[in-house]
């Protein structure tokens, strides 16, 4: 298993910059090599002069989808490992579209522009320096451009689950959309402005490209069992597996309280003022920082005063490659009423296991 | 030198996944190049006077970030291999039949433009785009979708300044 930068909390580490100056090295290269040192190259995309940008772009995209699909279900690199950006439909509409412009109108990116500037490309300093001037503004506004940048939050989203399709069905779609756009591309002949079905026999190596695209995108899926696929949160849920009584967690604590990781996940003040005993206090979104490097495989139980968020967070916590988190079922609340609450106050008899409950926390947990 | 033409397109995107799946691998997080001139611009500031908003948010050291020196290595790494294959050279870019200023304008304003919807979109063609399109992220797709889209319907206004 590979342990990365990102998972070990060192990403602004010596070792971590040094890493990345040779990745980026190595991104330089494949960029400058792919041609799009050029402006005129880059910009050919959007006149269907040139259409190298979508070849390279879909291409690579794909490669990396498969690679870290693999890497990641053989468990080489668990999902923790790695850094997934949330999504902010707000900000990658506005932020896309305005992008578009910009990258037509100045006919870089910024990584493309960063090799055209070293090859000696005036047009792609001034795009730097405009680019420089586009953060200023950004900046100058921030107290606007931050909550536009952040509208419409949707957590970490992948697009099969915002489509509601399994991920070896998307895995498919993306592939065949990658053979047919390609396939488009390389028959497009830009000096006669039209396509040249000829080329189908020439291009060896997009033949092979497509052929190892589909013959992964099939297999793979199949390769090894779903580490934490969504189908497991519904079987869990089916089988109770998502959840832990109160009485159990009594036990647990009362018994052999190191076995798991009791995490309490309200606002500092209420867990300063009362809290289970052991629980350690987590604000929900320091969860996967705090808890990534770690505990991914450690048994887990989460708390709040209902259900709704620790079972929220639970499932949150499964998709990121934990391996065994539950949350309190009926809460904190929940837990005081079956566990806490004196007999004089019941309805029905305590059962000898509720009295043993019920003796632990006044004698030792209260 | 005579300069040779770019590689297979193909093999230069196998090549663009294999760095891409490294970096995830080694750093644990994906490719990135907008940050590098938004973390320079924040350092200039810092070091000319003091700083709020955005560029307070980036921390007293905005330049100790991994992609500050992911950028730097794409400078160097991009230079050296156009160096070598002979594309290296002093030019501005441009259509034979534009002329220099309308050519310099449209890269300042298109530079101002796409640096300013690198911050709103938190990454761009490579940090947003590739990274998070490799990882199926719906906001990094949906992104590409709308580079393509803005691209395509501004493109007309900007055609001149490539008419040989």
């Amino acid at each position: 298993m590979i342990s990365t930068f990102f998972s070990q909390g060192a990403l602004s580490s010596g070792a971590a910059l040094s890493a990345a100056f040779g990745v980026g090295l190595a991104f330089g290269v494949a960029l400058e090599l792919a041609g799009f040192g050029s402006s005129r190259r880059l910009s050919g995309v959007f006149y269907f002069r040139d259409l190298t940008v979508v070849k390279v772009m879909f291409s690579a995209m794909m490669t990396a989808l498969l690679l870290i699909f693999l890497l990641e279900k053989s468990e080489i690199l668990p999902a923790q490992e790695f850094y997934h950006m949330a999504t902010f439909y707000g900000g990658s509409i506005i932020g896309g579209l305005v992008f578009g412009v910009g990258f037509v109108m100045g006919g870089w990116c910024p990584g493309t522009a960063a090799v055209g500037a070293a090859a000696g490309k005036i047009d792609a300093w001034i795009f730097i320096v405009g680019s420089m001037i586009g953060v200023l503004f950004f900046d100058w506004g921030y107290r606007i451009f931050y909550p536009l940048s952040q509208w419409g939050a949707a957590g970490i989203a992948t697009a099969d689950r915002t489509l509601g399709i399994p991920f070896s069905a998307m895995l498919m779609l993306m592939s065949l959309a990658a053979v047919i756009v390609l396939w488009v591309c390389e028959l497009w002949n830009p000096d006669e402005k039209r396509f040249v079905f000829s080329r189908l026999r020439e291009n060896r190596m997009l033949w092979v490209f497509c052929a190892g695209l589909m013959i992964t995108a099939t297999l793979a899926p199949s390769l090894s069992k779903p580490v934490s696929g969504e189908v497991s949160f519904f079987s869990d849920i089916d089988s109770g597996a998502d959840h832990i009584d109160s009485g159990e967690l009594a036990d647990i604590l009362m018994e052999d309280p190191e076995s798991i990781l009791l995490i309490d996940v309200r606002p500092a003040a209420e867990y300063t003022a009362f809290h289970l005993p052991g629980a350690v206090n987590i604000q929900p979104q320091e969860l996967l920082p705090q808890l990534a490097r770690d505990f991914y495989d450690f048994p887990m139980v989460l708390y709040s005063n209902g259900m709704t968020h620790p079972a929220q967070l639970r499932n949150e916590l499964m998709r990121n490659g934990f391996q065994d988190v539950r949350f309190l079922t009926d809460g904190l609340n929940g837990f005081l009423d079956a566990v806490v609450r004196p007999a004089s106050l019941r309805l029905t008899p305590l059962s000898a296991q509720e009295q043993k409950r019920l003796e632990w926390w006044n004698q030792t947990a209260r | 030198m005579k300069s040779k033409p770019p590689i297979n397109p193909y093999a230069a995107g196998i090549l663009l996944g294999i760095v891409l799946t490294a970096s995830y691998a080694i750093l644990g997080a994906g490719l990135g190049a907008s940050a590098g001139p938004a973390r320079l611009t924040a350092g200039l500031c810092r070091s000319i006077g003091s700083v709020d908003g955005y560029f307070a948010a980036l921390g007293e050291q905005p330049l100790q970030y991994y992609l500050f020196w992911m950028f730097i290595g794409v400078f160097v790494g991009g230079g050296l291999t156009a160096w070598i294959n002979g594309r290296a050279g002093l030019i501005l870019e441009r259509g034979s039949k534009a002329s220099r200023w309308t050519r310099i304008m449209l890269a300042l304003c298109g530079g101002i433009l796409a640096g300013w919807a690198g911050r709103i979109a938190q990454g761009c063609t490579s940090g947003q785009a590739l990274s998070g399109g490799a990882l199926l992220l719906t906001g990094s797709l949906l992104f590409m979708g709308c580079v393509f889209v803005g691209g395509y319907l501004s493109a007309y206004f900007f055609r001149r300044q490539w008419h040989d």
